[in-house]
């Protein structure tokens, strides 16, 4: 599965996940649903927006874990 | 003019005049069935006790396909349109067609006419479950949506 570490970047930038709402035009609500790994689609363009308020590349907020029950799981 | 307000209150109203309509034979289903059954009414005790039967059981599954229907149209009125909820009433509305062509289908060994009525409420039941087939891809896709950030 990805796992999305957006918290993480933004403890490096000691930015609140409020702020980076506001910044990337999201709602906190669909911000929250980005953290909580509840997402099943992020648009290239929230991706572009988060990586340029906190200036990092896709990589630094997208993880790809080893997952046994991942849909995707090719075997 | 139409729209999409006026359109679901129209609905509504056609679903409480069918509840009525099906209350109003509750209630005359005696006399109907005198009528229908004419002279042979007092003789054939067998084909009268199945008309009863089938008749007033229909009318339960008829009177909850009424509510269900009634609850879709109030969700929608709430804007809860593509969810589960309204897939599970659809549901049991198929479930409730097919109810009452298994009861018309029982009948028909008395009276060779309800077979007809028995396909006819089977193939209703068979369009609403398709329609609950595709409500149920298009909830899947608003999900899907719901969780794009």
């Amino acid at each position: 599965m990805i796992v999305v570490n957006v918290d993480v970047m933004l403890a490096k930038r000691k930015m609140s996940s409020g702020e980076l709402a506001q910044r990337i035009g999201i709602t906190q609500a669909n911000l929250s649903i980005l953290k909580t790994n509840k997402a099943k689609a992020i648009r290239f363009s929230t991706l572009e927006a988060i990586c340029r308020e906190l200036k990092c590349q896709p990589g630094d907020i997208l993880e790809f874990c080893e997952d046994e029950d991942s849909p995707f799981r090719r075997d | 003019m139409y729209n999409k307000d006026k359109s679901c209150i129209v609905s509504i109203v056609a679903v409480f005049v069918f509840a009525a309509a099906v209350l109003a034979a509750c209630v005359a289903l005696p006399f109907l069935v005198k009528f229908y059954m004419g002279d042979n009414y007092a003789a054939e005790t067998g084909v009268r006790t199945a008309l009863f039967i089938c008749l007033y059981g229909s009318a339960v599954p008829s009177l909850l396909i009424s509510y269900l229907l009634l609850r879709v149209l109030l969700n929608i009125r709430k804007n809860v349109v593509f969810d589960r909820v309204n897939v599970k009433y659809t549901r049991y509305i198929s479930w409730c067609c097919f109810a009452v062509c298994a009861l018309f289908f029982a009948l028909g060994f008395f009276i060779t006419f309800s077979f007809v009525m028995a396909f006819a409420a089977g193939f209703i039941g068979l369009i609403v479950r398709v329609t609950k087939n595709l409500l149920n891809e298009a909830v899947d896709i608003k999900e899907e949506n719901d969780l794009t950030v």
